[in-house]
């Protein structure tokens, strides 16, 4: 089972190795794999939504990062408002703090399993009991429909903010999943556990509300500055 | 004479004859005629003037109002018929939703909803169409939706796929729709939607409206089958019991295999029935794979 390590701006010291790590994988995913980013000269996969404003869910295992997640709150800029607002037509485009957008999910390429108790689980269960924890009622974002059943495997309620679009040729919906016990509930019970995957480490800002102002650039450094450790 | 039949509209059917448009129940029964080739029809175009404004609406309305009804739908034959419902406005007739077999599976065991005229689904399964038909085996490989005549030539003019979407016609499935989903329990899943006209006019936002209610039809069905399985549970033995059943073997060679006596085995193949609801073995059998709770 894998720890979830949340990490922000505020306790992104404690972690500038995996940080370094995580942002390498995004760009094997994002840029060579899916290829829906330009490539970068450093090897790192950063985008306009890694602000200060973004936690970050890191899955851990044995020390090597396996899966990761990213929650906006949505009163702050996020893919779907800035992106893609036009997909949300039938409920409106969320735009409150306790409306986390949930992007840059992935499971390494080689952790990968079709089994209902694989890391995608665990890290979405991880996802879940952090929202819990902090307030926020609904998670969710741009998806393809094809995945879609994927939530109501878990027994979570889906909400769609609108129809179906056509992006790069692939049918994509704006989703967002109802957080309850109930769900988290569920999902311990598909990975057979009760306990807490959450780990938190140094300063814990509250996900609902202001936060103390961090310059973005601080991100940036600490990726330099795993880079001249290594 | 009839004219033109135009689906665009999401709630009624709309019949322009030379006496002018006609109500829903005269349109059904010149449906029904116009199916049986004693009227010539045609599908007209969506027609712009009469799809604006509530129009619309209703059609986002009616797939939001399917969507909160799955949430509460607690058996799969009610999902079924409000999905059949809801996809005959778009003028389809008949549904299944089913796991896509692959190298050969029989499909029956992995049917979820099952909305095809009961003779068409006998023959289809009793021949193992599936394995030949090139609709079916598109299934397996793309993950995009399409329409029966976007399926590659080579898969869709094979003599055996002709011959099959040529009954297929007969028992009034014409043209349809298919749209894939990501299953659990299957390669993949799909929501396959048939019609009896030939030519299907659908607009983008239409079938906007079909791919999602076939993305949390699927999610839906399958929660439901879930939770209806969830104190189902064979034990160890019983599973392996029935492993060998379904490899063909008898209770006396199941026994001699496991090193148990025949009577434990009827005992353990009597309680796999039992926790499917099924009368026979292979019905056991046929419930364990599509549960995936034993893999050959």
């Amino acid at each position: 089972m894998i720890e979830a390590h949340v990490v922000t701006s505020e306790n992104l010291s404690h972690y500038t190795e995996e940080w370094e790590q995580y942002l390498r994988w995004r760009h094997t995913i994002y840029v060579e794999e899916k290829k829906w980013r330009p490539a970068r000269a450093d090897g790192r996969e950063l985008d306009q939504f890694d602000t200060p404003d973004a936690t970050y869910i890191l899955g851990i295992e044995d020390g090597e990062i396996v899966t990761a997640a990213r929650l906006i709150p949505t009163d702050k800029p996020h893919l779907v408002s800035e992106v893609f607002p036009h997909m949300c037509e039938v409920a409106g485009l969320p735009r409150r703090p306790d409306w986390a957008e949930w992007t840059r999910t992935y499971v390494l390429p080689h952790r990968r399993t079709a089994g209902r108790r694989g890391i995608l689980t665990q890290i979405c269960c991880a996802v879940m009991e952090y929202c819990l924890d902090e307030g926020i009622r609904y998670a969710g974002g741009i998806q393809e429909t094809y995945f879609l059943p994927q939530w109501k495997m878990l027994n979570w309620r889906v909400k769609p903010l609108g129809l179906p679009q056509l992006v790069d040729q692939e049918w994509c919906v704006v989703a967002y999943l109802e957080c309850s016990e109930m769900a988290l509930e569920n999902a311990r019970k598909v990975l057979g556990t009760s306990r807490s995957l959450l780990v938190r480490r140094g300063e814990q800002p509250p996900f609902v509300g202001e936060r103390t102002h961090i310059k973005r650039s601080t991100m940036l450094a600490a990726a330099s500055d795993a880079e001249v450790i290594a | 004479m009839l004219n033109y039949v135009d689906f665009s509209l999401s709630r009624h059917f709309i019949v322009s004859t030379e006496k002018g448009v006609g109500g829903s129940r005269l349109i059904q029964a010149l449906l029904r005629r116009a199916r049986c080739g004693s009227v010539p029809y045609q599908l007209a175009v969506p027609n712009p003037g009469l799809t604006l404004g509530a129009n619309k609406m209703s059609l986002e309305s009616d797939t939001f109002d399917f969507i909160e009804r799955c949430g509460e739908h607690v058996s799969v034959g009610l999902v079924l018929s409000d999905l059949l419902s809801n996809v005959r406005r778009f003028g389809f007739e008949h549904l299944i939703l089913s796991g896509v077999p692959v190298g050969g599976d029989p499909l029956e065991p992995l049917v979820d909803l099952n909305g095809w005229p009961h003779a068409w689904f006998e023959r289809y399964s009793s021949r193992n169409y599936a394995a030949v038909d090139g609709v079916c085996r598109y299934c397996a490989v793309t993950t995009r939706p399409f329409f029966w005549s976007d399926v590659p030539e080579r898969l869709r003019r094979s003599p055996a796929s002709a011959r099959i979407s040529g009954e297929a016609a007969e028992f009034g499935l014409v043209s349809g729709y298919v749209v894939p989903a990501f299953s659990r329990f299957h390669w993949q899943s799909v929501l396959s939607l048939a019609s009896p006209y030939r030519r299907h006019e659908l607009s983008k936002r239409e079938l906007a409206a079909i791919n999602l209610m076939a993305g949390i039809a699927v999610g839906t069905v399958e929660s439901i089958r879930e939770r209806a399985s969830k104190q189902k549970h064979l034990s160890r033995r019983e599973k392996e019991t029935l492993r060998w059943a379904a490899r063909g073997k008898s209770a006396d060679e199941i026994a001699c295999i496991l090193s148990i006596s025949v009577p434990t085995v009827r005992k353990h193949l009597q309680r796999s029935r039992e926790t499917y609801g099924v009368t026979s073995t292979l019905g056991a059998v046929a419930e364990a794979l599509r549960r995936r709770h034993i893999s050959l």
